[in-house]
């Protein structure tokens, strides 16, 4: 057991490395690195200090050293745009980008799960079918139409719900939190559905297929052989065996759930740090697209970590794996 | 010559393959529509009632003119004009061919990349199969989008100011880079599969260079399951293209595919001029639904398992 | 004479596909008598694993039972409710399959498949079902069963995995066993364990087994009486000495002659021409007859149906009463 955990913290940080090596590289030859971390407006005599304490003068691994420590320390510098230290503007943006990234996951777990179990367990029925169909479409939809769509009927025609901003917040120490108000509840539920919706389409028909692929084998026509009730052949058997490699893909997707945030935060201007990096990205404001690589790459891997952690504990054959002694 | 032309035709249309096309009306439908798509794409300068991208014949005076069944429309702008006057449909038409031509070159690109890494890393093995492997688990675990889009921020980063007209090299490079994961995988797979077979043994055996092994055993086992990835990831590239022009680092307005037009028609969704934004979003909904509808027919024609 | 725990009359198995309605099994019948092992015999595609799906009511859609009557015990079972026929499965006709582990959710331990089946059909409680368990355990020849009840299915070698599918088979006491190609998928050196070991317990309980393979070796071992099917049809039944000793139907003749034996002189193996027909083109008449060394002008036109012919029934016109021309 020890040893696969192991084997997998290992690729973590090796992984963490390559994606800090490629930041550290933007950082390095593309624009002026004394620059990006003083602003503009740093004096000669700044500059030439700033250079020997960051060594520039020194080898390349040198300072790449030098700035993982720093980055540990969250230090990216000074954003180009803005003008304040990158991590400051992170911190703002968190709460945002991750309340709305927990709702949208959630709604796709919710509805989901159930929905592709259902398709699963009756295919051929109208309410399958149905939700099958719908499904392609909210897959060909690509989520910054569904949140101009929803905008349109509702913000614009209907006028129910604001389209844009998080409406009123609460700060709760440093993490501010819009779901403690009116209105930032109301204005969570536009961009919750158009971020939620394309992942609950996936996994509603990731779930049925594996459901499907699940009640075609011999466990189970054995388990139905046996005259096991239909309650324990499907939601016993097929239903864990189905979750299995659910877990691991679904645990993949709400990764991406952060990443979609980025197009959904644009849409309804959300003051997340999806909205900060795409300005970034236009702007080629170097130490802000370096620090959200960083911090992206830890969310990720340490999700994957966790899943494969799921996996270990929910699968039995990944445990122990020696057959075990006794004749035949 | 024509005789056996005429025989492979008919056993063709005999075939499995197209007797589940024929008796599946939303593949037919998805495939017509599509043809349409790509048809007014491919002759869009011809087809299109405007040219929009001659600045010479623009009128501001027609400008955002609503679509010609609402009062103030005209029947020469059927779909409505946008801010520069610039007639929708026209637009549309010539936008849905950029988005088209981005994303069957990514898929190119992509599959192209894949397949060939997919063969490497089954055919050598060993330590060169390993690395490939990694490379594909590291790049899989973060979604398309954001290697497209770092891929994109570098090289915007790299070449400051020649953007706009790289900017099609770049997307291509950038969707294709982060989708060539699935293509290796399936390869590789069928690749292992097919080196342990004895008559590829033998052919090493009798010195038969190791391309032309790939070349004429494996490849042909291939085809269907990456035909199945490509038709789907079509759609997804296209997609992909589209967010990305529509968060502005994709293609510019001057040669504008749909998602820059939606982008571009976005402003006015609260002034109510809709049709701006709309128009073209339908467009590549139709589009990318009788893609996916093409893919997932292939998919469940293709798989032995599912038939009757 | 005792009524016969298993009556299957003019079964007949349909699959619609688009080239036409393919008959997959036509007009078999037989009996299975309480206790007894019938081995059904025949090559691969001749109709034997749906035979006896359709007898526990899991074959699979399109498949379908288009005509026929399945009776256990004189009550007929083919048009039960779901639920009825739910009832019956386990714990009046159980089956095993040919892949033990396959057959085994991997996700849980044995001890929990196995008493999850005995409270399905018992009213025992969670503790006396567990005992049970391990009873059946042992039974069936797992060393150390009360530590090992806990462990999952892949912990267990091929030949022990089998021992517990036999095990869940017999858990709620059915009257009848389904047996589909049990030794195949296993060493030869456990094959005949596990045969021994399904021939004893069958023989304590009293349980019938319906014993289908391709393997004539198995059924000479265990089985007391045999049919033979050819191309969805049943071409012999009878005793098992009588139907290897002495084998009416030419195809069953074929199947014997083509057997290597270790004991007498045989210079050759026979081997059948050609090959069994594929269900869209199966012959009109007999259906053997394109391969028939015997053949004569009746066989081409009239389909026999089981004509006895000394101690056992063979569908062949060799064996009618009358002329043979």
């Amino acid at each position: 057991m020890p040893a696969f955990i192991i084997q997998r913290v290992l690729q973590a940080i090796v992984v963490m490395l390559v994606v800090a090596l490629v930041a550290f590289s933007l950082f390095q030859y593309v624009g002026d690195p004394v620059q990006l971390m003083m602003g503009q407006f740093a004096t000669p005599e700044d500059r030439i200090r700033l250079t020997h304490e960051l060594g520039l003068d020194q080898p390349f691994w040198v300072q790449f050293y030098h700035f993982i420590v720093n980055a540990v320390h969250g230090q990216f510098g000074v954003s180009l745009r803005i003008g304040k230290p990158v991590s400051v503007l992170l911190a703002q943006r968190i709460p945002a980008t991750l309340e709305l990234s927990f709702c949208a996951a959630l709604l796709a777990l919710i509805v989901g799960i159930p929905a592709g179990v259902y398709a699963g367990l009756r295919p051929n029925s109208w309410l399958a079918r149905a939700a099958l169909s719908l499904s392609l479409l909210g897959v060909s939809l690509p989520t910054f139409l569904i949140g101009i769509l929803l905008i349109l009927v509702f913000a614009v025609e209907l006028g129910w719900l604001p389209a844009f901003g998080r409406g009123e917040v609460v700060s709760l120490g440093w993490w501010s939190t819009g779901l403690l108000t009116r209105s930032g509840l109301r204005s969570l539920i536009l961009p919750t559905i158009t971020l939620g919706l394309f992942q609950l389409t996936l996994i509603m028909r990731l779930v049925r297929s594996e459901m499907l692929e699940v009640l075609r084998t011999d466990y189970i026509k054995f388990a139905r052989a046996r005259g096991l009730t239909d309650r324990a052949v499907n939601f016993g058997h097929a239903l864990k065996n189905t979750l299995v490699p659910v877990i691991t893909i679904t645990g993949l997707q709400l990764g991406s759930i952060i990443a979609f945030s980025i197009i959904t935060e644009q849409v309804f201007q959300w003051p997340g740090m999806g909205l900060l990096f795409i300005q970034a990205v236009s702007y080629v404001d170097i130490p802000v697209m370096a620090a959200y690589l960083c911090l992206i790459a830890i969310v990720f891997v340490t999700i994957n970590l966790i899943v494969d952690l799921l996996y270990y504990v929910v699968d039995p054959r990944l445990r122990i794996d020696r057959p075990g002694s006794g004749g035949h | 010559m024509t005789n056996r032309l005429a025989a492979a035709l008919h056993q063709s249309w005999d075939s499995d393959l197209a007797y589940s096309f024929r008796h599946s009306p939303y593949a037919i439908v998805a495939a017509v529509v599509f043809l349409l798509c790509v048809g007014s794409a491919v002759f869009a300068p011809w087809v299109a009632p405007h040219n929009p991208f001659n600045l010479g014949l623009l009128d501001l005076s027609n400008s955002l003119k609503p679509p010609a069944w609402l009062p103030g429309g005209e029947a020469v702008f059927p779909l409505g004009t946008d801010d520069q006057g610039r007639d929708i449909l026209s637009t549309i038409l010539f936008g849905a061919r950029i988005s088209l031509l981005v994303g069957i070159c990514a898929v190119l690109f992509s599959m192209v990349l894949g397949v060939s890494l997919g063969l490497l890393a089954g055919y050598v093995g060993g330590k060169t199969d390993a690395f490939i492997m990694r490379v594909a688990d590291v790049q899989l675990s973060f979604p398309a989008i954001l290697i497209a889009l770092l891929v994109d921020g570098v090289a915007r980063a790299l070449l400051p100011g020649e953007h706009d007209s790289m900017a099609f090299y770049v997307l291509v490079l950038s969707i294709g880079v982060s989708g060539w994961v699935q293509y290796a995988r399936t390869v590789r797979g069928s690749t292992l599969v097919e080196k342990s077979k004895e008559y590829v043994q033998a052919a090493r055996l009798f010195g038969i260079h190791p391309l032309a092994i790939m070349r004429r055993h494996v490849l042909p086992n291939v085809l269907g399951p990456v035909l199945v990835i490509a038709t789907i990831h079509i759609a997804t590239a296209i997609i992909t293209e589209a967010t990305l022009s529509f968060l502005g680092v994709g293609v510019p307005p001057t040669e504008p595919s749909l998602g820059t037009l939606i982008r571009i028609g976005n402003d006015f969704l609260f002034s109510g001029e809709w049709w701006v934004t709309l128009f073209p979003g339908v467009a590549l909904v139709i589009m990318v639904l009788a893609i996916n509808l093409l893919g997932d027919w292939l998919r469940d024609a293709l798989n032995p398992r599912l038939r009757t | 004479m005792t009524q016969a725990l298993l009556d299957v009359r003019h079964l007949r198995i349909e699959f619609p596909t688009r080239r036409g309605i393919l008959t997959a099994v036509d007009d078999v019948s037989f009996e299975i008598a309480p206790g007894e092992v019938l081995g059904v015999v025949g090559e691969s595609g001749a109709g034997k694993s749906l035979t006896g799906a359709a007898i526990i009511g899991l074959l699979e859609p399109p498949g379908r039972v288009a005509a026929g009557e399945i009776l256990l015990d004189g009550m007929r079972i083919d048009r039960l409710s779901h639920d009825e026929m739910r009832r019956i499965r386990g714990r009046r006709i159980g089956a095993i399959f040919q892949d033990p582990l396959a057959s085994l959710d991997p996700l849980y331990s044995i001890g929990h498949q196995l008493v999850e089946t005995i409270r399905t059909h018992l009213p025992l409680s969670e503790s006396a079902a567990r005992a049970r368990a391990i009873d059946l355990l042992q039974e069936v020849g797992i060393p150390a069963a009360a530590r090992r009840i806990g462990h999952y299915p892949h912990q267990f070698s091929g030949g022990m995995r089998q021992r517990v599918v036999i095990a869940l088979a017999l858990a709620a006491q059915p009257r009848l066993i389904i047996a589909d190609e049990p030794t195949t998928a296993l060493d030869v050196s456990i094959q005949s364990q596990i045969i021994t070991l399904l021939k004893r317990l069958c023989r304590d309980h009293g349980t019938a087994v319906m014993l289908i393979t391709h393997d004539m070796g198995v059924i000479a071992e265990t089985a007391d009486r045999v049919a033979v099917m050819y191309a969805g049809r049943i071409v012999e039944i009878g005793p098992v000495s009588a139907v290897i000793r002495a084998p009416k139907h030419p195809y069953t003749i074929g199947l014997m002659g083509s057997i290597p034996s270790l004991v007498g002189d045989r210079e050759h193996l026979v081997q059948i021409d050609g090959s069994m027909p594929r269900l869209t083109a199966i012959p009109a008449g007999c259906p053997f007859h394109p391969r028939c060394s015997r053949v004569f002008d009746r066989c081409l036109h009239e389909r026999p149906d089981l004509i006895d012919a000394g101690a056992s029934r063979a569908a062949c016109w060799l064996y009618a009463a009358g002329d043979r021309t």
